[in-house]
């Protein structure tokens, strides 16, 4: 595979806090337009590798790159050209929704129409439009959710790292993220690097999957090679059975 | 109520005490032990040796100030327990746990009772180690008996618990009340930081204004305070437990009041508070379901500053100066700080007016430049800079975005802090009537003060973020060391002054004294130089990587 079509490397990427080992000894290549998800428990270092990956935390050891830029060397390189939703929402509670995304597109060098227009048409797509100027301080979890993933694709971003994109959206909320992500990836060769629990998710959006267990990267594929190489029917089965978690009915009632 | 205060009143206890949580147990123990024995029979032991042995001051003397000094002291205790625990319920308004409470049907009446209870420990063992103190001298110097000792104490208990439960009650009031919505939470913020001054500056006048109160009310106004009942009951006791002979008769003289309508009044203070707390949680105020309906602010067209700086810096870093301005704008807590630093900075012209004569330009310029420097630190650091670590995650995932971040924080200050200097900078003018130039001086020293302690207050918070966390270690630490630094920096001419005095400079430091306004300068551009050097290192340590 040729390093000019891959959008991430990773070679070795180690991260330790202190004698924890969040991510260990992580190798992935992801191809350029592809929706890659990273399945795992909670814990299993999903978040740290989307830091540093995203060039806001440095790697114990190892190295990796995000469209050609090195992640330490050239971090605000990469920040021009990836976006971030994090876990959980940062946002402005005294800043209406569209100030908050003009912050965000400020921050990015953008300013004047072209960003007003992009910040309007992405809340119309996100079905926020009518409380665009409400203080986001009123907004559920779910409709600040939406607020961020319009902040991550603000500037039009050649890689965006999604972390737990659909973890507090209603279904069909999640169907319309799924549905942009779709087509941002097919029109616009968008890289999609997604970091969620929802296998259901995973299986239906990307293109491959690996499954990060304890800091290790366990198995990486398609959707189903996975679920072949684990001779099971879904990719919940295939998740359970290499990540373990599922309990006997028995054990689930021996707390009464 | 059946039983959900006691474990309500255990997890508050278990939450002030979560700092020796390994050793809880004997170590409150402990130092309930150690306090009794302390009370008892150190603090009088030792306190009497001191006065009498080693400051030889005579017992009759110490007498004498008894009732003035536990007064004041009474009155220390009654705003250290009011304030700082109302101060806190403000600021941390608790709608996260009220809703695991009322998920398993607890009354308002049980969290009030029960939180009361949790904090009742904490707050005893501090006055039970404290209240010796103010009580022990006294206690020796009238020789009071064991007895009466007991019952001082017990006094100043029933003084302490009343007082505390009127802070509980007063605060889970406003909280059921502010809890409602994010706006009543900010409110309540906002109320925090306005308490103390608010309760202090009434307080302080009527110790300035007392007399002249007096001869209008034809009676001792600190009479009507509940602290002054209890105060005047310790005295009272001490007085007729004494051993040396002085006599009651001519203490109700001095007092105002009887030993037993002192007690009459403190006691049904105490009644009446507690009744008052029992019978209004659950009537006039209701942690419930229905108190926390969250409103919706839609925000409106942007004003003519805002609109202002968008025309002079039209591009990106223009919108970040705006955003930033509105965030800021729009919490009652920054507003609330900004109004206070503008009260203080009008204070000192007010004082400066009364003592006419006194005060020349330049001692005034130093002063105000201190006080500013000092204010500049508290408004704009600390909880102002940034709301989370998410929100930090947000900035650092932009291109050159900390530096950018902070460089338009700088400039929001800049614009904040125009307005707050001018006004108390003109009130000076016409009182120093100064003319236009030394106006214009004395105005840009105030500002460059100002923003000097403003920047150091963004520079630490940069370096370590504290977010909306005003109870952390590091949260004390920087505003510490904000104030650590303006106080430096206000030094740093002496020091430099003795440093070139001994490299043989002489000369220079004469040619700045005999320069007024080279004098001001040079004692305060050291805060703004410090200051930049301190949000340049905070910028740094703020985009540095995990």
């Amino acid at each position: 595979m040729k390093t000019e079509n891959l959008s991430i490397i990773t070679e070795g990427l180690t991260k330790s806090f202190g004698s924890v080992k969040a991510v260990s000894g992580l190798n992935l290549r992801v191809p350029v337009g592809t929706r890659f998800a990273l399945l795992g428990p909670n814990g299993a270092g999903k978040t740290t590798t989307v830091r540093m990956l995203a060039g806001l935390m440095k790697p114990t050891r190892g190295s990796a790159s995000v469209c050609g830029y090195d992640i330490i060397s050239q971090r605000d390189e990469i920040k021009a050209v990836a976006g971030l939703l994090p876990e959980t929402p940062g946002l402005y509670s005294k800043l209406s929704a569209a100030e908050f995304l003009e912050f965000v597109g400020a921050l990015h060098h953008l300013h004047g129409d072209v960003l007003h227009r992009r910040i309007d048409a992405l809340l119309s797509i996100l079905g926020l439009e009518g409380r665009q100027d409400n203080l986001l301080e009123s907004y559920s979890s779910g409709m600040k959710q939406k607020v961020l993933i319009a902040s991550t694709l603000l500037h039009e971003p050649r890689v965006v790292f999604l972390d737990e994109p659909t973890s507090k959206l209603d279904p069909s909320a999640s169907v319309l993220v799924k549905d942009l992500i779709l087509a941002l990836a097919e029109e616009t060769d968008t890289t999609f690097f997604i970091c969620t629990h929802i296998t259901s998710f995973a299986q239906d959006v990307c293109d491959a999957i690996g499954i990060l267990n304890e800091g290790e990267l366990v198995t990486v594929g398609t959707p189903d090679a996975v679920v072949e190489a684990a001779h099971v029917r879904s990719l919940e089965e295939a998740y359970l059975k290499i990540v373990g978690g599922k309990i006997d009915r028995e054990a689930l009632l021996a707390w009464r | 109520m059946d039983g959900n205060w006691f474990h309500i009143a255990r997890a508050e206890f278990q939450v002030q005490t979560s700092g020796i949580r390994t050793h809880r147990r004997i170590v409150v123990s402990g130092s309930i032990v150690l306090g009794i024995i302390w009370a008892l029979l150190i603090a009088p032991t030792l306190i009497g040796y001191v006065l009498t042995e080693v400051l030889e001051i005579p017992r009759l003397a110490v007498a004498m100030v008894m009732p003035g000094l536990m007064r004041a002291g009474i009155m220390f205790i009654w705003l250290i327990l009011l304030i700082p625990s109302l101060s806190n319920a403000l600021q941390e308004v608790k709608v996260g746990q009220w809703e695991i409470l009322l998920s398993n049907r607890v009354k308002t009446r049980e969290i009030l009772v029960g939180t009361f209870v949790g904090r009742l420990a904490i707050y005893g063992l501090c006055v039970l180690y404290l209240a010796p103190l103010l009580v022990a001298p006294f206690a020796h110097a009238l020789a009071v008996s064991s007895v009466g000792l007991a019952l001082m104490y017990f006094t100043v208990f029933v003084v302490t618990v009343s007082t505390i439960w009127l802070s509980n009650l007063v605060g889970t009031a406003i909280q059921s009340k502010l809890g409602a919505s994010s706006r009543g939470k900010d409110l309540a913020k906002a109320l925090a930081l306005v308490l103390s001054p608010v309760a202090v500056f009434p307080l302080l006048g009527l110790q300035l204004f007392a007399p002249m109160m007096s001869e209008i009310l034809g009676l001792d106004v600190f009479l009507l305070f509940p602290f002054t009942w209890g105060a005047d009951l310790v005295t009272q006791i001490a007085v007729i437990f004494n051993g040396i002979g002085p006599s009651m008769e001519g203490l109700v003289a001095v007092l105002g009041l009887g030993p037993s309508l002192s007690l009459l009044l403190l006691g049904g203070f105490s009644i009446f508070v507690v009744l008052l707390g029992l019978y209004s949680a659950d009537r006039f105020f209701i942690i419930g379901e229905g108190a926390r309906t969250e409103s919706v602010t839609t925000i409106h067209r942007e004003n003519i500053v805002l609109r202002g700086v968008r025309r002079i810096s039209s591009g990106s870093f223009g919108v970040l100066i705006v955003t930033g301005l509105k965030d800021f704008g729009r919490k009652a807590e920054n507003l609330a700080r900004l109004a206070l630093l503008m009260a203080l900075a009008l204070l000192l012209p007010f004082f400066v007016f009364i003592r006419a004569g006194e005060f020349e330009l330049t001692s005034v310029a130093i002063m105000m430049s201190l006080m500013l420097g000092f204010l500049g630190v508290q408004v704009f650091g600390g909880v102002g800079f940034l709301e989370s670590k998410d929100q930090l995650w947000t900035i650092q995932a932009t291109p050159h975005g900390v530096q950018r971040y902070v460089k338009a924080k700088a400039i929001q200050c800049i614009l904040l802090i125009v307005p707050v200097v001018l006004l108390p900078s003109v009130l000076y003018a016409v009182v120093l009537r100064l003319n236009l130039s030394r106006i214009l001086f004395l105005l840009s020293t105030s500002f460059i003060s100002c923003l000097g302690g403003a920047f150091v207050g963004i520079g630490i918070a940069a370096g370590n973020p504290t977010y909306e966390d005003t109870k952390s270690g590091a949260y004390i630490t920087n505003i510490v060391e904000g104030m650590g630094l303006v106080v430096v920096s206000s030094m740093s001419y002496l020091i430099a002054g003795i440093a070139l005095s001994m490299l043989g400079f002489n000369d220079l430091m004469n040619y700045i004294r005999t320069s007024e306004s080279l004098y001001i300068l040079a004692q305060v551009m050291p805060l703004p130089i410090i200051g930049l050097l301190v949000i340049l290192i905070g910028q740094h340590r703020l985009s540095n990587l995990e």
